[in-house]
């Protein structure tokens, strides 16, 4: 017994050093360091983002012979001081308790890495704080930037004010089926839609709890309906229909060249179950595609291109950016198609026209031809000011590698788009605050828990779609509809 | 006492002939089977990796399936690995039976569970994780059966069974069965046996209740129906079976119910025996003499041999071991497209092709190129042939397709270290860094990885690579679209891009041969110059003759070439009997069947050969 106690009490003091040391470990910095005077080279870059308050922890690594890391967060109302050994990995809790305190403000933070038994300083960085919250959840999809084939695939949401990431529906439920288009109404997780490909084929439906299976093939359109946007009404979803093809380059510039032979629009009216669409915006002698709604939902914009014989004038197709008027209380279109900006003047291609919530601009991206932008390198990001009809380039979210789909988060100033910039093939979401005069802040990396996360997915994040909150109609509660026979659809060409 | 011992010894020389044989089979006869299932994952040995892995049901036994795999790498490592599973298989299964007969005469009916493993794993889409996940499943039943106490024994069933289901998957099922039958045999053969008085091992022997069996059915049941339900979106075949008994997640085939089922079938076989403590050597003897058919029967159902022959020319192939390739051609010519393009293939590396190529049967222009029907294996090797021609983005494209169509939703470390080369080859870095880290996360190609790293951003290494330098001085500049069928303008524009390319004229050469087209092939004739020939190939004098003989009047005189004595001796015999008798096809077959003309004379081409 006497044995026993000497231990315990030896145990004890030990055990209390040991939590001196760490306690003490835990709250210093350095107090002997070099100074380096030079910005860590962190991965992802978060020196000097602007992040929304309620963003989950920009978690970072510094590489290089680092052995430990220290962290200090400061601003006007607190410190914080965190450690790691080659990465910053911060608790949720810790770090909204942070974004609360400094809403608003910038946060200084200063880093200390240990390389070879020595502490370095590095200058120190902001991270400025917005205190407007961005659409608390994104859904997007995980697939290999390959060419025909797929491995495991699905639409997935991740709660962006933490680390959560859950399947909406994967192939793993439904083996040897593609989804894709996963789309939404004004960011609503309860209105959603996107397509099944492969044996269970359709366009799934979600609205009010309910999932219905859609064949959008009618013997009067080209395709199924492929690339969508809802209205704002809930009532229609345009979409464009599509023969795509692909083609593989042989010189090592590009790998691949997506390009549409044919393509018309299409509107589809839920209520009346039924596909309209009018000659102006289904003609022969042009392509159209990319259809988006403005946000009063009276004005369809959309991008076309003059015909041309594919796959030879693979790079001649150039795509303008236009409207015409669609009145949603008789699904009708208007008599005329207006040109926003001409390929002609610009020399360049438009895709993806996603209009503002709040009706001031339409960002689109640009690139030399062609619509599938997420294999041009050239391509990037533009702003048009739907007010006087400007458009300029994003300066501060571009840069040499892809940036292409993009989406609105719900109060019109956070914005999420695809970007191939780390390493010029896995696409990667971003996201950047857009001031009140147009100009984006320096994008920060979707936050992932592990640093090395980017690094070791084999995957990209196709089509982020910023949403106001979770998907609850998962695979798992859509697989009787999907197993169910596909509602028809049936075809109507007005004047 | 005297029977006991022969028992004994007859145990130890079954066992060792059979393990031996296992062995010998995979090591000597299965060796290729087993690289191709090491080449064809992806696996990493990262924390993040197992985690991922864990939080699948079977997630261990996939886990440690792709692990010990991984050292298929070495040939030897393979089969002693197998080797060794199946013993503990074994063991676990005498185990078992002998709770319910403690005869030692029935000790073969034990080895049937590690035969019928052995036959399953010959399949390349059964994974080792099938053996570890099953292996589990026993050494759980053998933990059971060997609690005395039967309070003890229903905790243990109660935790053992969704354990199993966690750690092994579908084999729990073969757990439960084992469980239930454990107990309701046990019970009744302690009853009768202390009805007869005759005391065993069983005697006193208490049974769980019969509620606590039902609990074990509903736990067995109930476990992968929450897990459906709440944890993971997976159809309800997936959810019970798991993942990782079968590469094809889209079917569960049956022999892995059976194989499920066999240790408690067993358990019913053995009770019916005799169980006294003597030696039966009549049903001894019948068990080794039935033991035999049943293993010739059984590798030939499951032993595909046609398939270690493909992966045999695959893996020479994968080591750049191009004179192998030829020398086992020489024993075992190719039997079909994906063997003919790898010897094809070889051929042209050795610089060969233009003499031996019709030595070996050609098989039209799918002998040369394999075209990509949305599977795995042609577009696997399809691109080592696009990769030594030069074509660097359609190798990077079949890569991509063959790890993007492995049944198994996995990566294949094949097509990672490939992809890694396309990309510096191409001067992608960052994608190149990407792959190279993942493989700095394997065992066996972190240190290529590690090597190859210093390559990264640096053009003079990269440009004095031998192999790499090389892709680079081939490499296509203007830009065309690849597709497999226009191979003739593909190879024409690689030429064209760089006219020292021997691979690509090779491979055209041998494009036109085989398409009969002759005009096409004397007008590439003199390149031969510019590439340093010193001597046409056999297979291009013969056509070069056979051209000349349409046209010239003394075919055997002087001509515009340089064509061997020999070879215009051979074509005079050749004609003669060619034009002067009427079995000549039967006669030719004997002497001249490796010669271009009789491809040209007698071999029939498909419409789609042309192209």
């Amino acid at each position: 017994v006497k044995f026993l106690t000497g231990f315990m009490r030896k145990i004890k003091y030990i055990l209390f050093i040991a939590g001196l040391i760490l306690l003490a470990s835990c709250t210093s910095v350095p107090g002997k360091f070099t100074d380096k005077g030079v910005s860590p080279a962190l991965f992802p870059d978060v020196i000097d983002v602007t992040i929304p308050v309620n963003i989950a922890p920009l978690n970072f690594r510094l590489d290089g012979n680092v052995q430990k890391l220290i962290a200090v967060y400061e601003c006007e109302n607190g410190k914080y001081i965190f450690h790691g050994r080659h990465a910053i990995e911060i608790p949720v809790s810790k770090w909204h308790n942070m974004l609360k305190l400094c809403a608003d403000k910038s946060i200084n933070v200063t880093l200390f890495s240990k390389e070879d038994g020595k502490w370095i300083k590095y200058l120190p960085f902001k991270i400025n704080i917005k205190n407007v919250p961005i659409d608390p959840y994104m859904a997007y999809r995980l697939i290999a930037p390959g060419y025909e084939s797929w491995s495991e695939m699905g639409i997935y949401q991740r709660n962006l004010t933490n680390f959560d990431e859950e399947t909406i529906i994967d192939n793993r439920l439904l083996p040897g089926n593609c989804m894709n288009c996963h789309s939404f109404n004004n960011n609503d997780p309860d209105q959603m839609m996107f397509h099944l490909r492969g044996n269970i084929a359709g366009t799934m439906l979600v609205k009010d709890g309910k999932a219905t299976r859609l064949n959008t093939k009618t013997k009067e359109t080209l395709s199924n309906c492929v690339y969508p946007y809802w209205h704002p009404s809930g009532n229609y979803i345009a979409y464009s229909v599509n023969a795509i093809s692909q083609v593989f380059h042989t010189a090592k510039e590009k790998r691949i060249e997506v390009m549409d032979s044919k393509s018309d629009l299409v509107v589809y009216d839920i209520r009346a179950n039924k596909l309209i669409s009018s000659k102006l915006i289904s003609g022969e002698e042009s392509f159209e595609t990319f259809p988006s709604f403005s946000a009063d939902g009276k004005t369809l914009f959309f991008c076309s291109a003059k015909k041309g014989t594919l796959p030879e004038d693979y790079n001649k197709i150039r795509y303008s950016l236009c409207k015409i008027d669609f009145d949603a209380a008789t699904g009708s279109f208007g008599n005329k198609i207006d040109t926003l900006i001409s390929s002609f003047k610009t020399g360049r291609s438009i895709s993806f026209p996603r209009p503002s919530h709040d009706g001031k601009y339409i960002m689109f991206t640009m690139s030399d031809y062609g619509n599938f932008s997420i294999w041009h390198n050239e391509a990037d990001l533009y702003l048009l000011n739907l007010a006087d009809g400007s458009f300029k380039k994003m300066e501060n979210v571009n840069t040499d590698k892809t940036e292409s789909y993009h989406s609105w988060s719900s109060g019109s100033h956070w914005f999420v788009f695809s970007s191939r910039r780390i390493d010029g093939l896995y696409t990667r979401p971003y996201f950047a605050w857009l001031d009140d005069s147009g100009i984006a802040t320096k994008p920060f990396l979707l936050p992932q828990k592990d640093p090395d996360y980017y690094d070791n997915s084999l995957r990209s994040f196709n089509v982020p779609e910023l949403i106001t909150g979770k998907v609850r109609v998962n695979g798992r509660k859509m697989l009787k509809s999907i197993g169910a026979d596909a509602k028809n659809i049936t075809f109507e060409l007005k004047d | 006492m005297e029977n006991k011992k022969l028992l004994k010894y007859a145990e130890y020389i079954f066992t060792g002939l059979f393990f031996a044989g296992i062995f010998i089979f995979f090591a000597f006869f299965y060796n290729s089977h087993l690289h191709f299932r090491e080449a064809t994952q992806l696996f990493l040995l990262t924390g993040d990796y197992f985690i991922a892995k864990m939080n699948l049901p079977g997630g261990f036994s996939g886990w440690l399936g792709e692990f010990l795999t991984q050292f298929y790498f070495i040939s030897i490592a393979g089969p002693i690995t197998i080797t060794i599973l199946l013993f503990v298989i074994q063991k676990a299964t005498f185990r078992i039976l002998n709770t319910i007969n403690e005869n030692r005469s029935f000790f073969p009916l034990s080895f049937l569970v590690p035969l019928n493993v052995a036959m399953i794993i010959c399949d390349e889409f059964y994974p080792l994780s099938a053996v570890v996940g099953f292996l589990i499943s026993l050494l759980a039943g053998w933990l059971y059966i060997s609690i005395a106490q039967s309070n003890r024994r229903f905790l243990s069933g109660i935790i053992l069974i969704p354990l199993t289901y966690s750690l092994a998957g579908g084999s729990y099922l073969s757990l439960l069965a084992v469980i239930i039958l454990f107990e309701i045999l046990s019970a009744v053969k302690a009853r009768k046996s202390t009805a007869r008085k005759e005391p065993d091992h069983l005697t006193g022997f208490k049974m769980v209740k019969v509620w606590q069996l039902l609990f074990y059915l509903i736990i067995a049941v109930g476990v992968p129906l929450f897990v459906m339900q709440f944890l993971l979106q997976e159809p309800a075949g997936l959810a019970y079976f798991s993942e990782f008994y079968y590469a094809l997640r889209t079917e569960m085939p049956k022999a892995i119910p059976m194989l499920f089922a066999l240790p408690p079938v067993l358990m019913v076989v053995i009770f019916f025996l005799p169980s006294k403590e003597k030696m039966y050597k009549a049903a001894l003897f019948i068990q080794v003499a039935l033991f035999v058919p049943v293993v010739i029967y059984g590798f030939r159902l499951w032993a595909n041999f046609g398939a270690e022959s493909i992966m045999k020319y695959d893996y020479l192939v994968r080591m750049n071991r191009w004179e192998d390739v030829i020398k086992y051609a020489e024993k075992r010519p190719p039997r079909n497209n994906l063997s003919l393009a790898m010897l094809n293939l070889s051929l042209a590396k050795t610089g060969t092709m233009g003499d031996r190529m019709f030595q070996f049967e050609q098989n039209g222009v799918g002998g040369l190129f394999l075209p990509f029907a949305k599977e795995y294996v042609a577009p696997m090797m399809g691109s080592e042939i696009f990769y030594q021609l030069g074509l660097v983005n359609a190798s990077q494209e079949y890569s991509f397709e063959s790890t993007e169509t492995t049944p198994a939703l996995n990566k294949m470390v094949r097509s990672v270290k490939r992809l890694a080369e396309t990309n510096l080859i191409n001067g992608h870095y960052e994608v190149a860094l990407k792959y190279l880290k993942l493989l700095d996360k394997t065992v066996f190609y972190r240190k290529w990885a590690h090597n190859t790293e210093k390559y990264l951003n640096n053009e003079d290494l990269i440009n004095n690579d031998p192999d790499w330098g090389w892709k680079r001085k081939m490499m296509i500049k203007n830009d065309f679209f690849f597709k497999v069928d226009i191979m003739e303008g593909v190879l024409n524009m690689l030429l064209k891009a760089n006219p020292h390319n021997n691979v690509a004229y090779q491979y055209v050469m041998a494009f036109y041969l085989i398409n009969k087209d002759l005009g096409h092939f004397m007008k590439l004739v003199p390149m031969m110059n510019d590439l340093g020939y010193t001597r046409i190939p056999v297979g291009y004098q013969e056509a070069i003759m056979y051209v000349i003989g349409l046209t010239s009047e003394n075919p055997m005189g002087e001509v515009p070439y340089k064509i061997s004595n020999d070879t215009k001796l051979r074509m005079q015999a050749y004609a003669n009997i060619y034009t002067s008798r009427k079995d000549a096809q039967e006669i030719l077959r004997k002497s001249y069947s490796g010669t271009y003309w009789y491809y040209l004379h007698y071999k029939k081409l498909e419409t789609k050969d042309k192209k």
